[in-house]
């Protein structure tokens, strides 16, 4: 599946999670999805929280943690990545969909009962990954692109262009 | 790799600063960070010693508009340079669109330079990179000091796949942007549409 359309079913079926007030995420926490490498897929981030900052430091972040651990041979999905206090801190989860690692990140703060966080969590991600086979289904079959993938989006590009592009900067 | 979003026209790419220690890596995207409006730039991530050598990455996400209805956005990275990170420098590589290589013009580092350069071939390989054919831009920088290597030779020993190559001074900005846009125009045409 598409990366789009793996962004529109993260949009779509985290929101749904967060409206059920059974599942004690609170919405003053931070949440957010990013793929291994760090783009942003989903986010809802407090102002003051940039999403590429937090994704680069995230994607880093577990990348480091993996390598050190790559003596042990349990699945990463069995994992999780927490740093914090009783009260704040940050928690990751990895997210399998298809053949593609997600990381799911909440950013807390001022949590009570940061292991009923963390369970909600784990069945915000369990969840996910249960329903995208469902979702899959109900979506039209996409028709195998893999002639045009070989295509370049952008042909010739000038030096004018460039400069275009980098004209919202000094040099 | 890429992140082309269609239906928001936006497309993501990431381009690696690599070379050896004290390169002036972090220099460039330091002076990238400076010159760049603030619309334009995102907060400058530095992760580094008391000394402010790198020990995982830099990372500075750029804005810089449209091109053909596309947003573009790039993600700039360095390595840590020093020998024993070469873990995190694999791992910084991963999903890389473009590689602009770093390399001290002084004669003493030239063994640095040379090593440094197997060293990003060698992760590049392993992570199943054709290293042929991805964006490479090679920056001569320190061209102010003295005791440097020749232009002409610094593209005879470490310019092995005929990449664009550019003369710089990243302390004082001369030849960043320059090497930016190269890499910049390289690596958006060497995306693919999979459409």
């Amino acid at each position: 599946m598409s990366s789009e359309k793996i962004v529109e079913y993260l949009s779509c079926e985290i929101s749904n999670y967060l409206e059920d007030i059974e599942n004690n995420i609170s919405l003053d926490h931070d949440i957010f999805v990013c793929r291994k490498d760090g783009v942003c897929l989903f986010k809802e981030l407090s102002e003051n929280v940039n999403a590429q900052t937090v994704g680069a430091l995230v994607a880093g972040m577990w990348q480091a943690a993996e390598s050190v651990n790559s003596i042990n041979t349990i699945s990463v999905n069995e994992y999780m990545l927490q740093f914090s206090t009783s009260q704040q801190g940050v928690m990751v989860y990895p997210l399998y969909l298809e053949d593609e690692i997600f990381l799911l990140t909440t950013l807390f703060g001022e949590e009570l009962n940061p292991g009923k966080l963390k369970n909600s969590c784990r069945k915000l991600r369990d969840q996910l990954v249960n329903n995208y086979t469902d979702y899959q289904q109900m979506r039209p079959k996409e028709i195998s692109n893999e002639k045009k993938k070989q295509e370049f989006l952008f042909s010739n590009i000038s030096d004018k262009e460039i400069d275009q592009l980098f004209s919202f900067a000094g040099s | 790799m890429s992140f082309v979003n269609y239906h928001s026209k936006e497309v993501n790419c990431k381009i690696v600063y690599y070379g050896p220690g004290l390169g002036g890596k972090t220099t460039n995207i330091q002076h990238v960070y400076k010159k760049t409006s603030g619309d334009s730039k995102g907060k400058m991530v530095s992760l580094n010693t008391d000394n402010e050598r790198t020990i995982f990455f830099d990372f500075l996400p750029l804005d810089l508009g449209e091109i053909r209805g596309f947003r573009t956005r790039f993600h700039l990275y360095t390595v840590p340079g020093q020998v024993f990170y070469e873990s995190s420098r694999k791992l910084i590589l991963r999903g890389v669109d473009g590689i602009v290589f770093v390399a001290d013009s002084q004669v003493e580092r030239m063994e640095d330079n040379v090593a440094s350069l197997k060293s990003l071939i060698d992760n590049l390989e392993d992570h199943g990179y054709d290293v042929s054919t991805i964006p490479l831009i090679m920056q001569w920088n320190k061209r102010d000091l003295p005791n440097i290597v020749s232009v002409e030779e610094m593209s005879n020993i470490l310019n092995k796949y005929d990449s664009p190559e550019f003369s710089a001074q990243a302390v004082s900005g001369e030849g960043v942007f320059e090497t930016l846009k190269m890499a910049s125009k390289l690596v958006l045409m060497n995306l693919k549409s999979g459409i």
